[in-house]
This record gives structure tokens, C-alpha cells and sequence, in this order.
């Protein structure tokens, strides 16, 4: 099994890509993470796309696959589907029938079902233990599809798709939006950092699951996101995870300082393993994605002000009207 | 001031040890296990870099109730570890195997006080763990009930000790659905097939008390027990 954690790019995105995929990752255990992901940027569309295997109902090891857990295999299977799904589907893309470039998730779905379903088969020997709490190599997903629109050059066609609690998010000048909803009990964003709420829908080979899917147009210009809980679920409320993405874009002087500043913050709060894939459209230069985000990052300041992060009811008034902007696409 | 959280988990065991006269042969590594099992447990938690705020352990011994009478239960309080490490290995020390009548034991009633510990809730990431121990089926619950040492308020039913567990759609009472999970080191005999096969959170190793246990399939069980489901 080969791992792919790579970026495949760089054709001329759309044209309109400010820069290839950026992708920010670490691991809590060097050479044991459970994340995956996969990205690519061709002239169709683009795609990124995040993976992060349950470690508790995901724990059995594999003999088949070096002792590694099925929590490891999973998300990188799943990330293997995608792949193949997307190259699949610029090359029908590339054909004139409207209907082969339709973003198709169902077939995303089956794609990834076909290579676990191989991997179930190949492992069909079992651990000796018998689990109601166990899954077949389970994983989250969060991915987007980004497609230019035809028929409006200031916009682009976005398919946002998700299992389990990876998210979706969109940044624009109003904000950080979580495009995604969480397939855990509880919705809410903010309870959901001080709540351990069981995931109610996750990939895996065992068990049921649906990929959800939204298919909205896109103003430019904005940032789009796909990430892993590592990288939200350990800051104190959802307006830090903004402030943490705008504040080191503010300290950085290019992309790859960016992506080195952010890596560190994410590194240096969270609890798990964090996969970050992000793709900025529209701004056509780091200098202009700073500018648009300093005055963004102004406004956050005024309204949830830094100093108040450890107050929790004030905290909690906040997100109340933060969550307007927040999850106004959900 | 600080913009993230610090995630810490209180992690409370809860182990039930058959101590009936068949386990003679398996008590003493069962008691080895048992000391063992949470120090895995930390150490396994400590490599993934979660931190651990509060670990607690309690001991619920059983036999039968209509065989051993007052011998039949034995329960004690929460030790906290490492503070309490040597109260809590004296415990488990002090554990005999004796006793127990027929082939199947009163392991549903344990289970029952297992549930109804006084679990801690708070902080954000809690566990909570019951460990069971035994080579033995169970009796259905209440088969000793007529007995007059057998505990007031106990479950009436498999039916109502299920609801005392709870599942997704309907909250334990007792124990938090995301927090819970019950590790079975058991024979694969009533009731605890039906236990596996209708509970959530459930994980099983068929065999009595844990004989012939691999270390990787024992690593599955550790780690399943501290990461999120």
C-alpha cells in the first residue's frame, strides 16, 4: 500500500489558485499518525481533502499491513479513493458531456467502499477480540471540489463533503464559516471543545455511512479549508481558531512562513494528530490575502477581544453572535 | 492568558474479579493483571501525549449469592492513584478464590455496582472503565434475589441493567455514554454474549479471564480504551 500523502499539482489551477495547496500537518506519535490527505490542482478544478482514522474504534492492528492500525490504514485508503476518484474525473471532465462534469460524491463513495471493501477482504482473519465498539479501518473526511463558474467569473462552484467531525471552512472578509456540519451528537461548535460527543457517522468498511454533501457558488475572493479536528478542537472557542489562522498570516512575510507560523501555533495546541489543506482564490498576491485579512483580523480584535479568551460567560455571549457569520452557510 | 485548551482526562477503572473457588487456578494472574492494567493504561495514554488530570480505581469482588451469602460481594471506594497505589495493591492482594456454588456467578449484580459507581464527570475527556474478570457464565440477574443479603434497588431485568448501561439513543442514568467502555476478559457463555452482541462501548475477549491474551490484541484493548469513538 502505498502512502499518499502528496500534493499533486501544479497545472494552472483554474488559473485563478493564489498559490498550490498549502498543506500544514504533524503527528503526535513520529510515523504513527492516523491523519491522510490528498490534494491536487489541475485545469478542471482542484480538490483538497482530509483524512483522520478513529484511533479507539479503529485500534485493531494488521499483520497484513506491518502491525499498523486500522485507523492508520483507513484514512490513508480513503485518501487513495479520492485520489483515484478526482483523477477519474478530470479526465471526464475533459470530455464535452455536461453530465461527466458533474462532481459526482456518490461515486466518490463508491470508490472509497471498493478499495476498503478490497482491504476488508485481504484482512478477513480476526483479532480474537469480538467489539460492539469496533469499526473496520473508520475514518473522517472532509473535502471540497472547487470548479470555476461559467456563468459568473467573480465565483467559483464549491462541492463541500464530509463523514464524522473533519470540517469544511470558508474564509472570506465577514469571517471564518464552517461549511461543514459535524456528525457528532452536538452541533454547536463551541460545546462541542468542552463536550466528548460520540461520532454518529464515520467511513469505515464495517458499518454504514453516507458522505454529506453541499453544493454552493463561492464569491471571490476567499481561503478554503479542510481540516482535521487536531487543528480547531483544542482552542478555547471557534473565534480562536480564526484568530490563529489570521494572526500568523498577519506575522508572515510569504506563504511559506504562513504555513510555517501556523504549523507551530496548530503544533503547539493540539492534543492529537492535525491535518490543515488550504487553497486561497482570488487575491492574486500574498500582500493582497494579508491586506483583506488585516482589516478582518481588526474587526475580530474590536468584537472578541484576546484579552477575554479565559472569561467563559463572556466567551459564551460572543460566540452566540459570532455564530451568525459563522454558521451562516450551514 | 492562553487561547487553547489544555485537554486532561480523569480516568476512572473499575475492575470486577470473579474470586469464586474455579478462578484458583488464575487469580494470582489476574491480580497481576489487574495492577498492570492501569499503568498500561497510563503509559499507553502518556506516549500519545494525552494527560492524564485524575486516575481512580475500585475493586468489585463477586462470587454468588445464594452459595456465599455475605462472602458474596465485596466493594470497595474509588483509591487514587498514584497516592493510593498501595491501599489499592493491598486490596487486590487480599482477593482469594473460594466458594461460588454452581458454574454460573452473580457477575450481572457486580456489573450493576460497576455501573452505579461514583464515576467522576468532571473536566472535559473523562473515562470511565469496567474491567471484568472471569471464567464463569452469570446467573440471570436476580436469581438470588430471594436471598436475605441480596442488595434493595438492584436491577429486575438483563432488560433493566441494559438501560442502567445505556446506549446512544438513551443516556445511562449512571454513566456517560462517551465516556464509558466495558472490557470483557470472559468465556464466551451467557450473558456475556448478549452483552457484547446489545451493548454499546463493549469489547470483548473470549476465553476465561483473559488466558492465552496476545500482546498486540492487548494493545487493541488500551488503545481502544482512551482514544475517542
Amino acid at each position: 500500500m502505498d502512502v499518499n500523502n502528496n500534493i499533486k499539482s501544479t497545472a494552472p489551477l483554474l488559473g485563478e489558485a493564489d498559490f498550490p495547496p498549502l498543506v500544514i500537518c504533524g503527528e503526535k506519535r513520529q510515523g504513527k499518525g492516523e491523519d491522510s490527505y490528498f490534494c491536487s490542482l489541475e485545469a478542471q478544478g482542484g480538490f483538497i481533502g482530509v483524512f483522520d482514522g478513529s484511533g479507539g474504534s479503529g485500534a485493531r492492528t494488521y499483520p497484513e499491513f506491518g502491525g499498523r492500525t486500522g485507523a492508520y490504514v483507513g484514512s490513508r485508503a480513503a485518501a487513495e479513493a479520492a485520489m483515484e476518484w478526482f483523477r477519474e474525473w478530470t479526465v471526464s471532465a475533459d470530455g464535452d458531456a455536461p453530465e461527466a462534469k458533474a462532481v459526482s460524491i456518490e461515486k466518490l463513495k463508491n470508490k472509497i467502499d471498493a478499495v476498503l471493501g478490497a482491504y476488508h477482504k485481504m484482512t478477513a482473519s480476526s483479532s480474537g477480540l469480538r467489539s460492539s465498539l469496533a469499526k473496520e479501518f473508520p475514518t473522517t473526511f472532509a473535502g471540497e471540489v472547487i470548479l470555476p463558474d461559467e456563468a459568473a467569473a467573480e465565483k467559483m462552484r464549491v462541492c463541500f463533503a464530509w463523514s464524522g467531525d473533519s470540517r469544511c471552512y470558508m474564509l472570506d472578509s465577514a469571517g471564518l464559516h464552517q461549511m461543514s456540519v459535524d456528525d457528532l451528537s452536538i452541533k454547536d461548535a463551541y460545546l462541542n471543545l468542552s463536550e466528548d460527543a460520540p461520532m454518529l457517522n464515520v467511513i469505515s468498511a464495517s458499518h454504514s455511512y453516507r458522505i454529506n454533501e453541499r453544493k454552493l457558488k463561492i464569491k471571490k475572493p476567499c481561503v478554503l479549508f479542510a481540516a482535521t479536528d487536531g487543528c480547531f478542537g483544542y482552542v478555547k472557542s471557534p473565534m480562536e481558531f480564526e484568530r490563529m489562522l489570521l494572526t500568523t498570516l498577519a506575522a508572515s512575510t510569504c506563504i511559506n512562513e504562513w504555513r510555517e507560523k501556523l504549523s507551530e501555533a496548530i503544533d503547539g495546541a493540539a492534543g492529537d494528530d492535525f491535518t490543515l489543506c488550504v487553497l486561497s482564490f482570488g487575491f492574486g498576491s500574498f500582500e493582497r490575502l494579508k491586506e483583506i485579512f488585516a482589516e478582518r483580523l481588526k474587526r475580530l480584535e474590536e468584537d472578541y477581544p484576546s484579552s477575554e479568551v479565559t472569561d467563559q460567560k463572556k466567551t459564551r455571549e460572543r460566540w452566540e453572535n459570532y455564530r451568525k457569520e459563522y454558521e451562516k452557510y450551514q | 492568558m492562553n487561547a487553547y485548551t489544555m485537554m486532561k482526562y480523569n480516568v476512572d477503572l473499575v475492575f470486577c474479579i470473579d474470586a469464586t473457588g474455579s478462578m484458583k487456578p488464575v487469580i494470582e494472574t489476574v491480580k497481576d493483571n489487574a495492577l498492570n492494567f492501569y499503568k498500561d493504561v497510563r503509559a499507553a495514554m502518556e506516549e500519545k501525549q494525552k494527560s492524564i488530570n485524575t486516575m481512580r480505581v475500585r475493586i468489585v469482588m463477586y462470587r454468588d449469592y445464594y452459595a456465599d451469602h455475605e462472602d458474596a460481594m465485596m466493594t470497595t471506594r474509588f483509591f487514587t492513584l498514584p497516592d493510593e497505589e498501595r491501599d489499592f495493591e493491598a486490596a487486590i492482594r487480599s482477593i482469594t478464590a473460594f466458594g461460588g456454588g454452581d458454574e454460573p456467578e452473580d457477575a450481572l449484580e457486580a456489573l450493576a455496582y460497576a455501573i452505579r459507581s461514583d464515576w467522576n464527570t468532571e473536566g472535559i475527556k473523562n473515562r470511565s472503565i469496567i474491567v471484568v474478570w472471569t471464567d464463569a457464565s452469570t446467573h440471570q440477574i436476580g436469581y438470588a434475589s430471594g436471598e436475605p443479603n441480596y442488595p434493595r434497588g438492584m436491577a429486575q431485568s438483563f432488560s433493566e441493567l441494559t438501560d442502567w448501561w445505556g446506549d446512544e439513543e438513551m443516556e445511562s442514568p449512571f454513566i456517560r455514554n462517551n465516556a464509558k467502555r466495558l472490557i470483557l476478559f470472559a468465556p464466551e457463555k451467557p450473558y456475556w454474549t448478549e452483552i457484547v452482541n446489545s451493548w454499546n462501548n463493549v469489547i470483548h475477549y473470549p476465553s476465561a479471564a483473559g488466558e492465552g491474551l496476545q500482546e498486540y490484541t492487548y494493545h487493541e484493548i488500551i488503545d481502544a480504551i482512551y482514544n475517542s469513538i
